[in-house]
């Protein structure tokens, strides 16, 4: 159980931004002196264990899957028999089963939403009955600095084990997958962990206010989803639709510098941010914003000159939360900016981009990954994940040309929609003599016809007009070649020795 | 092309050696070892963190030899960046003052001159032989760590290959490599067989990578450099400026029309404005370079050895030209290509004998891209390093001759907001678009009321008030104690 938690922490560890001092430590057992936990066999009634089997593809052999791995973590039942985990712990699960306390009745169960930005997943039962006689929690939204909440866990013999600490800090932060920035609730927190459960629901007068999802033992710091941003996952669910964190679209840099704030014609009286990117047919730009924009006030709140607003409950919060975390996708926010010394109002109608629509997805969980085998080259979709494959210096390891389509990939491919296609691998055979080291290169066309789309390949297989296929690569050499008969001949030795079911994979 | 053990190289300027006993009968050491100098080279190399500062000191110890015409021959490295140049003869307790006349960084080679003609009497010049051949016994002469007094060890040959000349670290050449134990302060040093000199011990692999793996420059890298500098003036080797591809899966070749007889090679990428653009086009199949076949992996045959093409490009001056037969679209022609050097690429090599270039405005401090650059500041930022890498294989050498980076934003009361600004690429100023340092100081001394400064990926421009700006500069110049606020030296 310990092992498979280091794994689960590398595996985090990746993903967490490094400006905070968070090291991870579920798997330890710390010996720190520890609050005094009060045993109580009552409210124990609302949490559950939950245990996951994790099973994640091979990214660049996409026919395979890794070995499982487990996790395990306490979820809190929620009202309409719906129980309230991370995103973290269900990413990739193939199976999940949840265990009563005491009892220890087991059902399975499924992920009916989840949300990798901001780090939730709502699981049901699959036996129907199964929460009936649990006893759910209500979420309160007024935790703040300087409060006491407590860490919820499960003793051995099943009774709750309550950890009290204090919040010290509410700010908006970055979260594991390291895309959006949500609140935090920062605790100071010496917690003594048992049973290696990764998420422990934290609580304040048997209300649920959060879950931890980070907890730094040296330090003493827990990190908490805050309960704003899990009510907003919660009422964004409820339809049935989830449409996840809206975002408008736009950079900004503070607007501190004197001789910035005269280029910028600002006017003295007014504080704001400089607009310093607005992302093309974002939100932003289709409601009139622009590069050099003042931006004084969101949806009523006037801002700061780093682009904070005051919250009537946490004070000083950056806009982000204002945002994403009270506005919903499709609202409408008005916007306030200077423009050459002008006021202007902006109504600006928030939307969010899914991850598949990018064109290196940042993250791809729950779905086997596309790919087509052809001649001994496996053709793969660019996406961060798979550049995360070269390991956690992934950004200097891995094919630079790809790190530099991935993080620019704004800059270079403003109005595509599209893929990159890379050649991710290729198999020793006959046919592919002397290509090694063509792993890792785009591939631009084949027999002249364009690759956007992986589906391009077949296309541009069926275009050959005789002799032999011409694959144009971004790459040096540029152009390679397969002989069809070759290839033809080679595919079943080819798929019976490197274990490939299906030639490709296309949804 | 970089070499993937690159930096397992080392110069030979520190070390031990062995030396064993095994004369050839018409080599004579007491009369080689009149010939054999040592050199000693204190060299002043550039600061890029403090450029206005005039560089930091260093000693180093290397071997020459004396050559006809009352001339030294050494390794461009023993005696780059020299500031104070001492050379001493075998039995001569007295120093005598040096110049370097020629350096050629691209081979590793330098010329050097002693005003005091007294001290090439009775010395006599050594005289070149050829390529040796495999497992034959060498000789190296030097001074390398272990005494002070000449050495000589001896070794065989062992292979005749393409290697990365380390020194500039971007060219690659023909190199002998040896197994007699040559070590730092060899570097220059000849290598004898039967009394002529047949290369130049120059670098090698450190005993903890590979042993015994040294590496000579031949003869006839050694010959075209002195030919070279006949007209006064190194004029550096040049180059087809191409890649190419082996044509060794049978589907590629079936795709070119070529016969399963294992010889031609593909071309890859022709660099724009250089010596084969508008000769050779991708996908020209090279067949023969100089009427010499070139095999599917890219060799050819020359004295009897199988070596890369390039060799033959290796041979000729500014002005050759070279006669390549092709295959394109199936046909089968001959293309003389005028030969001429290829600049662009310098800014990815070590570079020498030059002060570091910079202009100082305000508390900015402005630098231009170099392989010194990185290893200065590191390479953490990623568009720098990918501009860097991508320069020749991306054209981007078209667009920016220089690469003109905002290194440094020194504190000041004036740059307080700024420093987030450091690392970047300076793309516009005032609109102009800033291709080379020059264009940038050119920009800067334009009289304005405020400087737009465009920054490569940064939304938001970095503005100066000329006037704040103007106040400030006395100050921090005195601050930081920079001389003077600009060296636009020359460029390479």
């Amino acid at each position: 159980m310990t092992h498979s938690f280091h794994l689960l922490s590398k595996y985090l560890l990746l993903k967490f931004p490094t400006h905070l001092a968070f090291t991870l430590c579920l798997s330890l057992l710390l010996l720190v002196g520890c609050s005094p936990s009060e045993k109580s066999t009552v409210t124990n009634e609302s949490i559950i264990r939950v245990n996951a089997t994790c099973q994640v593809y091979d990214p660049i052999r996409p026919w395979l899957k890794r070995p499982p791995i487990s996790r395990q973590a306490i979820g809190t039942i929620l009202s309409n028999n719906r129980i309230l985990v991370t995103a973290e712990m269900v990413t990739n699960a193939t199976y999940i089963e949840l265990e009563k306390p005491v009892s220890a009745a087991k059902s399975s169960a499924q992920v009916e939403f989840i949300d990798y930005e901001s780090n939730l997943a709502l699981l049901k039962a699959d036996d129907a009955d199964f929460l009936n006689k649990s006893k759910p929690l209500e979420i309160d939204l007024g935790t703040k600095s300087g409060d006491d909440v407590e860490v919820w866990q499960l003793e051995d013999n099943d009774s709750l084990a309550r950890t009290v600490g204090k919040v010290n800090t509410v700010e908006v932060g970055p979260y594991p997958e390291g895309f959006g920035r949500f609140l935090v609730y920062r605790l100071n927190l010496s917690l003594q962990y048992r049973d290696n459960a990764a998420t422990l629901p934290v609580v304040r007068n048997n209300k649920l206010v959060g879950l931890l999802f980070r907890y730094d033992g040296r330090n003493q710091n827990g990190a908490v989803i805050a309960a704003p941003v899990i009510a907003h996952f919660l009422k964004d669910a409820a339809d049935g639709a989830y449409e996840g964190f809206p975002r408008i679209g736009l950079g900004f840099s503070s607007l501190r510098d004197p001789q910035l704030r005269s280029y910028a014609k600002k006017p003295e009286d007014v504080t704001g941010i400089y607009v310093n990117k607005v992302v093309k047919g974002g939100p932003g730009d289709l409601g009139g914003l622009q590069e050099g924009d003042v931006l004084a006030r969101v949806g009523g709140q006037d801002l700061d000159p780093d682009g904070n607003y005051i919250d009537p409950l946490y004070g000083k919060t950056s806009l982000e939360h204002l945002v994403s975390g009270k506005n919903y996708v499709g609202d409408t926010l008005t916007l306030s900016v200077y423009r050459d010394g002008k006021l202007l109002e902006k109504k600006v109608k928030l939307s969010r981009k899914n991850a598949d629509d990018f064109l290196s997805p940042p993250y791809t969980y729950d779905k086997a990954p596309n790919y087509v085998v052809y001649g001994g080259l496996v053709f793969l979709e660019l996406s961060r994940t798979l550049l995360k494959t070269f390991g956690n210096d992934w950004v200097s390891t891995a094919p630079q040309k790809l790190v530099y389509i991935d993080a620019f990939q704004d800059e270079l491919y403003p109005d595509e929609k599209r893929r990159i296609i890379i050649i991710g691998q290729v198999l020793p055979t006959d046919g592919t003599l002397s290509y090694g080291n063509l792993s890792g290169s785009v591939i631009t066309k084949i027999n002249g016809v364009e690759i956007k789309e992986l589906s391009d390949i077949n296309k541009g297989i069926i275009a050959r007009a005789g002799g032999m296929d011409e694959l144009q690569l971004d790459d040096d050499p540029s152009v390679i070649y397969l002989d069809p008969l070759v290839v033809s001949m080679e595919t079943d030795k080819l798929q019976k020795d490197f274990g490939i079911p299906a030639l490709e994979r296309l949804k | 092309m970089l070499n993937n053990f690159m930096r397992y190289f080392t110069y030979l300027s520190l070390a031990i050696i062995f030396t064993s006993s095994f004369l050839s009968a018409a080599e004579n050491p007491a009369e080689i070892r009149k010939s054999v100098i040592r050199i000693t080279c204190v060299a002043q190399n550039p600061d890029l963190k403090a450029p206005w500062n005039p560089g930091n000191l260093s000693k180093g110890r290397g071997t020459g030899l004396v050559i006809a015409g009352n001339r030294i021959l050494t390794n461009a490295h023993v005696v780059s960046n020299s500031r104070f140049l001492t050379v001493e003869r075998d039995g001569d307790p007295k120093p005598y003052t040096a110049q370097v006349a020629f350096i050629a960084h691209d081979c590793d080679l330098a010329l050097i001159e002693v005003p005091d003609a007294a001290f090439f009497k009775g010395l006599p010049a050594l005289t070149f032989g050829g390529i040796p051949s495999i497992d034959s016994n060498v000789g190296v002469y030097g001074y390398p760590i272990g005494g002070d007094r000449l050495s000589v060890t001896r070794g065989v040959v062992s292979r005749v290959d393409f290697q990365t000349y380390s020194h500039s670290g971007i060219d690659s050449h023909l190199a002998i490599q040896i197994d007699a134990p040559i070590n730092p302060g060899n570097s220059g040093g000849p290598v004898m067989q039967n009394g002529k000199v047949i290369g130049i011990a120059f670098q090698g692999y450190s005993g903890d990578v590979a042993q015994n793996v040294g590496y000579m420059i031949p003869v006839p890298v050694i010959q075209r450099f002195l030919k070279d500098i006949e007209d006064g003036s190194y004029d550096r080797y040049v180059d087809l400026a191409l890649s190419y591809f082996s044509l060794i899966n049978p589907a590629m070749r079936k795709a070119y029309g070529l016969k399963e007889d294992n010889l031609g090679v593909v071309v890859t990428s022709v660099v724009p404005e250089a010596s084969s653009d508008g000769y050779l086009k991708v996908g020209d199949v090279l067949l023969s370079a100089d009427g010499r076949l070139i095999d599917s992996e890219g060799s050819i045959e020359l004295n009897g050895e199988r070596v890369d093409m390039p060799e033959i490009v290796e041979r000729k001056f500014k002005g050759d030209t070279i006669a390549m037969k092709i295959l394109r679209d199936k046909q089968e022609m001959v293309v003389n290509v005028p030969l001429k050097p290829f600049v662009p690429y310098l800014m990815q090599g070590n570079s020498y004998e030059m002060k570091a270039r910079y202009v100082v405005f305000g508390g900015l401090v402005f630098q231009p891209l170099s392989k010194d650059y990185i290893e200065t500041y590191g390479s953490a930022n990623f568009r720098i390093r990918y501009m860097f890498d991508q320069y020749v294989n991306k054209s981007i050498f078209l667009e920016r001759p220089e690469i003109v980076i905002l290194s440094d934003v020194l504190a000041d009361p004036s740059t307080t907001y700024l420093g987030g600004f450091r690392q970047s690429i300076v793309n516009e100023i005032n609109g102009e678009k800033i291709r080379s340092l020059q264009n940038l100081a050119d920009a800067l001394a334009k009289p304005a009321k405020i400087y737009v400064i465009k920054l490569e990926g940064e939304g938001r421009p970095l503005v100066l008030d000329a006037a704040i700006t103007k106040e400030a500069q006395p100050r921090i110049s005195k601050r930081y104690n920079i001389t003077a606020d600009s060296y636009l030296g020359e460029k390479n």
